[in-house]
């Protein structure tokens, strides 16, 4: 079924829309949740949250690309139920080694939690994101947005894994220079 | 700042690029295209097809259409044409230390210069952490003080020591153009291997590597600006300054700008988002930019046809009209 017409069996609250949404979205949100909770269970009752969240923001949202819409949910579910999950301990899973990659964007004197205004940083990031040559910014975007595993990007990619981690390095690097540029570091 | 943060602002980038991303590498998994993605299962299908048509296949044109292709997707049959005239094969390199650096080939629009430059370190090095301390372009003797940046592309070959790197510039100067005539020389000097920290480290070769580069002839540049339009800049603080938008010039590769401000205490202003929307409602998006007081300019990611651009989207709500021919 087309999104359009998904999203207006949303806004006629019609639960057809809850299934329509799985048929066509089910894998794409568990592959999401997947990355991130390394678990099966947890990723089905993400992926389940993230239908009931839908339903809960459509009406009054229209979302432009329903997709995004849906995997933006499931990464926001999935990652608060990690933090809930990992509150005591750390380790193990792609969120663990992202998270360990992107602390090479922040200096070890600044990781500290310093009030920052999130809106403006989501903007430097996403501004410097969308300056990047395509491939990059699949790459960059497969890999911290999705957490896909690096070998999975490589095989994507037709990249060697060692390819895929020092175009990563290079990013990040840019990345820490723009955030200093920019002044949030 | 926590990587937490980071990695929920990541969270928040538009929506279509995210989609993009997911669709990109899928449809790359299945269609590795152009010359440089032949496997060797195939390649030797192809022996006696290639034999027959190789400057069609390898060509600096082809290699360009390939870069840009990865960097922006699909090329318009205009944006094919304009590759096909301005990108000119090079094809020389230098061995030192055991590092080959190869300038393949080079395409201009007169403003900007794109220089193709392959590099191969021995066995067991990652060539895509190699980097040369500094890049020189000098015309007729001259040294220019230009801005650089580097762009990586998939060179295909699955290789770790070789690495292919596009070198980007934008002219400032108005009177000076990258086109054919006098003499164009490239220096890189100082090949070093970035640390794991992303810092430069010491030398692993020495020395500079000369390169002589040809342009063709500098293409058309179209001004878009009829009277002053104003915007809310920012400065380079990040205080807003009223501003107005005194001249915009499209090329092929370019685009360039001039604005006026009347605040003390600021020297120059951020850069502003610009995106070329096409006829066809795409839209070609700007790679880095340069600037100094009073003026920015921006390489494009694809070219552009002119006679297809529809307007300019300035600062994210300011349309500039292209200008009927």
């Amino acid at each position: 079924m087309e999104d359009e017409k998904i999203i207006e069996l949303y806004w006629q609250r019609s639960e057809d829309a809850i299934c329509e949404t799985a048929a066509k979205y089910g894998n794409y949100c568990f592959s999401i949740a997947w990355n991130i909770l390394s678990d099966e269970e947890d990723a089905r009752e993400s992926v389940n949250d993230t239908y009931m969240g839908a339903w809960n923001a459509i009406p009054p949202h229209r979302p432009a690309v329903l997709a995004s819409f849906l995997g933006k949910i499931t990464r926001r579910v999935a990652i608060n139920r990690w933090q809930e999950k990992h509150a005591a301990k750390r380790g193990g899973g792609e969120v663990t080694l992202a998270l360990e990659e992107l602390t090479e964007c922040i200096p070890s004197d600044q990781r500290v939690e310093a009030q920052i205004e999130s809106v403006q940083l989501t903007q430097t990031v996403n501004a410097f994101v969308m300056a990047l040559p395509l491939t990059e910014r699949r790459v960059f975007l497969c890999r911290y947005w999705y957490l896909d595993p690096i070998r999975d990007i490589a095989e994507r990619y037709g990249f060697s894994e060692s390819k895929v981690k020092s175009m990563l390095h290079r990013i990040r690097h840019r990345l820490l220079m723009h955030l200093k540029k920019e002044g949030f570091l | 700042m926590t990587n937490l943060e980071l990695w929920e602002a990541i969270g928040e980038i538009d929506a279509e690029a995210v989609l993009d991303a997911r669709k990109g590498s899928m449809e790359r998994k299945t269609t590795l295209r152009g010359p440089k993605f032949i496997s060797a299962l195939v390649a030797a299908v192809l022996v006696v097809a290639m034999a027959v048509s190789t400057v069609a296949y390898y060509g600096a044109g082809d290699r360009f259409k390939a870069v840009f292709d990865q960097w922006g997707g699909d090329l318009s049959e205009g944006q094919n044409a304009f590759i096909e005239s301005a990108a000119v094969d090079v094809g020389e390199s230098v061995t030192k230390g055991g590092y080959t650096t190869t300038v393949a080939s080079v395409i201009s629009d007169g403003q900007t210069a794109m220089i193709e430059v392959s590099l191969a370190a021995p066995e067991g090095q990652f060539a895509l952490r190699l980097s040369f301390q500094e890049f020189v372009l000098s015309h007729n003797g001259e040294e220019l003080n230009l801005g650089w940046s580097v762009g990586v592309v998939d060179d295909g070959d699955g290789k770790d020591h070789t690495a292919t790197i596009i070198l980007t510039t934008v002219l400032e100067r108005s009177e000076l153009f990258f086109a054919g005539d006098g003499k164009w020389t490239l220096c890189l000097s100082n090949l070093r291997m970035e640390t794991e920290e992303g810092y430069l480290g010491d030398p692993v070769v020495e020395g500079d590597w000369y390169f002589d580069l040809t342009f063709s002839q500098a293409a058309d540049t179209v001004e878009l600006i009829t009277k002053p339009v104003a915007f809310e800049g920012r400065s380079d603080k990040g205080v807003p300054v009223s501003a107005r938008l005194t001249s915009m010039t499209l090329s092929a590769l370019t685009v360039k700008y001039t604005y006026e401000f009347d605040a003390e205490d600021v020297q120059i202003l951020g850069f502003e988002d610009v995106l070329v929307v096409m006829k066809d409602g795409s839209v070609v998006h700007c790679g880095s930019g340069w600037g100094s007081p009073g003026n920015a300019r921006y390489e494009l990611l694809q070219p552009i046809d002119l006679s297809e651009v529809d307007y300019v989207l300035f600062s994210e709500n300011i349309v500039i009209p292209m200008v009927s021919e």
